[in-house]
């Protein structure tokens, strides 16, 4: 059948043209060959005109006609698309573009790792950790704890969260009214201010006692009421009274030690006046000293325990406890005052303390006195105190108008220490643009303003943005760019033999070319050239040519007899002689002659000139034309190679360099933490870890 | 009589506890230490003398190969593993710390040109000169007679070269044409062409993942974007590019290593000129690797030396070679930043350290404190002229001694020969052309 059908086509086919099948495609591919393509249909094309032929004939079609003409005047046929390379290039560019814009992105990320002194390898990827739950409380529990648990089991504990925020915002009355009531208080602190600036400034004395009596006598007021209505109100103001009190031993004031009191006991010799104003002195000093007896019931217990108190003190001290009359531990104290003084401070505190009960013994005054002028005195000295603090912030509010809250004193001096010191990077930035120079000063600031206004970075500033990076090393170090000093055995031995020969022979048969130039020069004229300053740290030298001269006619009075001229004139020929190169006798026995033990070599032959090196006699020395100095050339000989002639590359002057040098690193000059920083290696690897390259992830996430 | 005694605070000079560390009281103030300078001035030249001393960078050799190594490949995860092809089609699988061949086989008629893992590394990809693509098991089979590969492309076209994606299951290979396959698929996905002459090496930008390269013979470099259109620019230089290596840590920078004896760090953004030349070489440049800190890179040379450059240097801070070892054809730097591999046209593979005097294995605290404080010194005194005389001095074969020379003839007489044309032509007739702008022919877009 198949053998049939075949021979059938193959008939049919003879009388046709033979045409290309249709190619099926079996397999996608992404290489299609044009060949393989063939026109789909008949191939005849469609024209409009054809179409719309039709639509003459007919006077209700003319409208449509009409149309279609319009359109044809109208539209044009599609431009000729580009040719392929051209579109390509096209095509290229833009994806260029592309690609750079991808990989401006690790401009950030790859200038920090240059400029980082140590980086860790692996690079530490950031790692999101859960906060919020608290692990530290979490052990696991041992059986002895699981079974004392089942006997006695513990009551659970309930947390709840005390500063719970508000479920709802204020609304915008009850904001007004806030606002409202903040600017009242404002106006009436600025009111208070003030008042309290105007006080400050009276200076009548009589004013203030006034003022100080009516304040003391509230004081008492309020006290006593405080004693009936909240008794344990008033312990804590005894206690602060107590303070108070523990204060004023602590202080040397009222204690005739100022000058004020000095003067007085210079004067009081001859005045009574003066003797009854210490004495009044003393007297307040005691007062103030003394401890407050709440209620006179109480008046024995005190004592009691102050006996106690003392007894205990004197366990302590086996001197004091040996001596019972008060007189004698005055004595006794008293010759060592000064050293507990000096000393110990804590200590003297505790002795004063002793010597006061110990008064207290002896002249059992009377308490409510105490009480009372104890309570005036301390009490005035806290308001002074509040009043200082007040005064300060007065002053903050005096500044600016706006005032915006309670200022205390240290905020405020927190504040201004903020503004002071300024803001790290603002620094940074600032030092950075300043580098570039006020032309890209003010394209950044231009720049800034644009990003302010939220309009889009063209991709040229993008890429300046990468330049404006780049920024220093945090710890600047020489670096070295220089090939390596390859050498090879073989030749490094030759090379090395005629650099030894030729320093031989050339250098002092040179020197005195150059020593022939410098004769020329007037001696004097390389005196009076300034020395070339190498902006170093290092201490000059300079002499000051006045006292030098005056020296001069110092050493030439002290030496008027010896002549020193003379000793110096031998010294110094005889240091020239001693340094003169001496001539190479190259000659060896037996050249030209017969040699071995017992034969002499002529002296003729030893004379001859042509084992001699002989080194050049006009050789002249730098101090040959300067009679009262002698220089030493070849006294830094050895330290010379060692001498950094060159300032290394990153740095532009001698200072910088040097800086770079002198702080030691060693941790026997510098404390250990310190040395620890120093030695930290610039690049630090885990032993056996893969270093992966950089992720994409490194990346900021940008807000979409 | 009076008797005078020092009293001390015990807590001054004992410890509290027995483990505690012995208190050494030491006084900082620097008027005591009236010679810290000097003092560590000796220091700094001790330890660059001991650098020296102790720099002996050759680790081992690892020899089976019956012909010249042609390519090597890094394990991915595994820092002991490596491959090698060798002229003779034979691919080698070595375990680096034993120095012991895990496993070998014929995979390629003719050479095998190139060698690939892929990134969860179960296999392996290798290509020849037989215009085949094969897979292999990572794992090593039971028999060794069982040794056949899990797949096998036949490519219609020569292949040179072959790169993985760093993380997706592609690779690219070069040849005529750059083509990107997918590991499961016979057919490549994509296949870009760009003139007509033949591409040598390939190799994807490990960050920048979607970012290709490769070397054409017709002296360019091109790059090409595989989101996208596919070649997106081409360099082209005055003598052929061999290689040309990534950056790991800096996506825009690339270095490649060329026939003109010279290495080129080019910015991906500008191709108008080279970052950087690295010079030092007296012979083409064959192959290039990154560390993966990228802050250096190694490169083999036909001069049969190893030449280590910091990455923004210009010269080399260090050569290996030995007596043995010839034309380098291929090297990489390990992924832990340790050691350098390098093949050889005589059938070896040479294993070196990366910082010639290093010490290997675990350091005790005590000991890497001094090593990190002498390495310290020695930067801090790096431009001191002993130090520098010292740390920088090396030895070199006799004949990279006499090729320098000849080099630096050349060098000089051309020199010269401009600095005369210039003096007597018209003025501006002969311009200074800065060294960096020399190389480049031209770019296209």
């Amino acid at each position: 059948m198949n053998e049939d059908n075949l021979l059938i086509n193959n008939i049919v086919n003879l009388n046709k043209r033979t045409s290309l099948a249709k190619p099926s495609r079996t397999e996608p591919a992404t290489q299609v060959s044009e060949f393989n393509l063939v026109k789909s249909g008949t191939g005849k094309e469609v024209v409009l005109t054809e179409l719309t032929d039709t639509l003459k004939k007919r006077v209700k079609h003319a409208v449509v006609r009409e149309r279609i003409q319009n359109i044809k005047k109208k539209i044009k046929p599609l431009p000729k698309p580009i040719e392929k390379p051209k579109a390509d290039r096209i095509r290229r560019t833009i994806a260029f573009d592309k690609v750079k814009e991808q990989l401006d992105r690790y401009n950030a990320v790859v200038t920090s790792n240059r400029a980082s002194n140590h980086l860790t390898f692996p690079l530490a990827t950031n790692i999101e950790v859960e906060t919020g739950k608290d692990f530290s409380g979490y052990r696991m529990k041992s059986d002895l704890q699981k079974r004392l648990d089942q006997i006695d089991p513990k009551p659970v504990v309930e947390v709840y969260n005390l500063e719970k925020k508000i479920p709802y915002s204020l609304t915008m009355k009850e904001m007004l009214e806030r606002r409202k009531e903040m600017a009242k208080m404002k106006i009436i602190e600025s009111y208070k201010a003030a008042k309290a600036r105007r006080q400050n400034k009276i200076k009548s004395k009589k004013y203030h006692r006034i003022q100080r009596h009516q304040k003391i006598k509230n004081q008492i007021k309020d006290f006593e009421q405080l004693q009936k209505s909240n008794p344990e109100e008033a312990l804590k103001k005894l206690d602060e009274i107590e303070r108070g009190r523990a204060e004023e031993r602590a202080s040397l004031r009222h204690r005739s030690t100022g000058k004020w009191a000095r003067n007085k006991q210079v004067k009081a010799k001859y005045d009574s006046t003066n003797r009854q104003e210490l004495a009044q002195q003393l007297t307040l000093s005691h007062e103030l000293t003394q401890k407050v007896k709440v209620n006179e019931d109480s008046e024995s217990e005190e004592e009691t325990v102050t006996a106690v108190v003392s007894k205990k003190n004197n366990d302590n001290n086996p001197w004091v406890n040996s001596i019972k009359t008060s007189e004698e531990v005055e004595s006794f104290l008293s010759g060592y005052r000064k050293f507990w003084d000096e000393n110990n401070t804590k200590n003297l505190i505790g002795k004063e303390d002793k010597v006061t009960e110990t008064n207290l013994k002896i002249k059992n005054t009377n308490d409510e006195v105490i009480n009372k002028r104890n309570l005036k005195k301390s009490i005035p000295t806290k308001t002074k105190k509040s009043i200082k603090r007040k005064r300060n912030v007065v002053r903050c509010v005096a500044t600016t108008q706006w005032t915006v809250g309670i200022l205390t004193d240290t905020d405020s001096e927190e504040e201004i220490d903020n503004c002071l010191v300024p803001d790290k990077k603002l620094i940074k930035t600032v030092q950075t643009t300043v580098q570039k120079g006020p032309e890209k000063i003010v394209r950044d600031l231009k720049k800034g303003s644009k990003q302010k206004n939220k309009t889009l970075k063209t991709k040229k500033e993008e890429q300046s943005d990468f330049e404006k990076l780049s920024f220093r090393k945090e710890a600047r170090q020489p670096i070295i760019d220089e090939p390596l000093m390859e050498t090879n055995t073989l030749d490094h031995n030759e090379e090395y033999l005629n650099k030894t020969l030729n320093s031989i022979l050339t250098i002092d048969t040179n020197s005195p070319k150059d020593n022939l130039k410098v004769d020329n020069i007037d001696p004097n004229n390389i005196i009076n050239t300034k020395a070339v300053s190498l902006q170093s740290e290092l201490p000059d030298l300079f002499i000051d040519e006045d006292e030098n001269e005056d020296q001069h006619g110092v050493v030439a009075e002290a030496f008027e007899d010896d002549d020193i001229v003379e000793n110096f004139q031998q010294e110094k020929d005889k240091e020239i002689d001693d340094d003169k190169p001496k001539d190479i006798d190259l000659f060896l026995p037996g050249w030209g002659s017969w040699g071995g033990p017992g034969i002499k070599s002529s002296p003729k032959k030893r004379a001859n000139n042509r084992f001699i090196i002989k080194f050049p006699k006009n050789s002249k020395r730098r101090d040959e034309n300067k009679g009262n100095l002698i220089i030493n050339e070849k006294s830094d000989n050895k330290i010379k190679p060692h001498l950094v002639s060159e300032v290394p590359f990153p740095f532009k002057t001698v200072k910088d360099f040097e800086a770079s040098i002198r702080a030691p690193i060693g941790n026997t000059f510098v404390p250990e933490t310190a040395y620890r920083r120093m030695i930290r290696p610039a690049v630090k690897t885990k032993m056996g870890a893969i270093i992966q390259p950089l992720s994409e992830e490194v990346l900021l996430k940008t807000k979409s | 009589m009076k008797v005078k005694v020092i009293t001390r605070n015990p807590d001054e000079y004992l410890r509290e506890t027995k483990k505690d560390l012995h208190k050494a009281p030491r006084n900082y103030d620097p008027n005591l230490h009236p010679f810290e300078a000097a003092r560590e001035y000796v220091r700094a030249l001790n330890a660059v003398k001991l650098e020296r001393v102790f720099a002996k960078p050759f680790v081992g050799n690892l020899d089976g190969h019956r012909d010249g190594v042609s390519c090597l490949g890094k394990h991915p995860t595994k820092l002991s593993i490596l491959l090698s092809g060798a002229y003779d089609g034979e691919v080698r699988v070595w375990d680096i710390p034993q120095q012991i061949c895990l496993r070998h086989f014929v995979a390629h008629d003719g050479i095998v040109r190139g060698i690939s893992y892929n990134p969860n590394s179960t296999n392996f990809f290798t290509i020849g000169d037989d215009k085949t693509i094969k897979t292999w098991y990572a794992d090593i089979p039971n028999n060794a007679s069982e040794e056949e590969p899990l797949n096998t492309i036949l490519s219609k076209t020569v292949i040179t070269g072959i790169s993985h994606h760093q993380t997706k299951p592609i690779f690219a290979t070069c040849g005529e044409i750059c083509q990107i396959w997918e590991e499961t698929r016979s057919e490549p996905i994509h296949t870009y062409q760009w003139g007509v002459d033949s591409l040598h090496d390939i190799s994807f930008n490990p960050v920048q993942q979607n970012l290709l390269s490769t070397c054409a013979s017709d002296r360019s470099i091109i790059l090409y974007d595989i989101r996208n259109t596919g070649p997106v620019r081409k360099v082209i230089l005055k003598l052929r590019t061999n290689r040309l290596a990534w950056n790991p840590m800096e996506p825009f920078i690339f270095t490649c290593a060329n026939e003109d004896y010279n290495l080129y760090t080019f910015d991906t953004r500008n191709l108008k000129k080279p970052v950087n030349i690295h010079v030092d070489h007296v012979s083409a440049v064959i192959d290039v690797d990154y560390s993966p800190t990228g802050r250096e890179f190694v490169s083999g040379s036909y001069d049969k030396s190893i030449r280590i450059f910091e990455a923004g240097k210009g010269h080399s801070r260090d050569i290996y070679h030995t007596k043995r070892m010839q034309r380098v054809t291929c090297i990489l730097w390990s992924l832990d930043n340790k050691y350098i591999v390098n093949g050889s046209d005589e059938m070896n593979i040479r294993i070196w350290k990366a910082r010639a005097s290093e010490k290997l294995g675990t350091l005790k605290p005590r000991e890497k404190t001094a090593l990190n404080y002498n390495s310290a010194l020695k930067e801090k005194y790096a431009t001191h002229p002993q130090v520098k005389r010292i740390s920088r001095h090396r030895q070199v074969p006799k004949h990279i001694y006499n090729a320098q020379n000849e080099l630096r003839t050349i060098k000089q007489k051309l020199k010269k020969k401009e600095g005369n044309r210039r003096a007597h032509s018209k003025k501006g007739k002969v311009p200074f052309v800065p060294e960096r702008q020399k190389h480049v022919v031209k770019q296209d877009v």
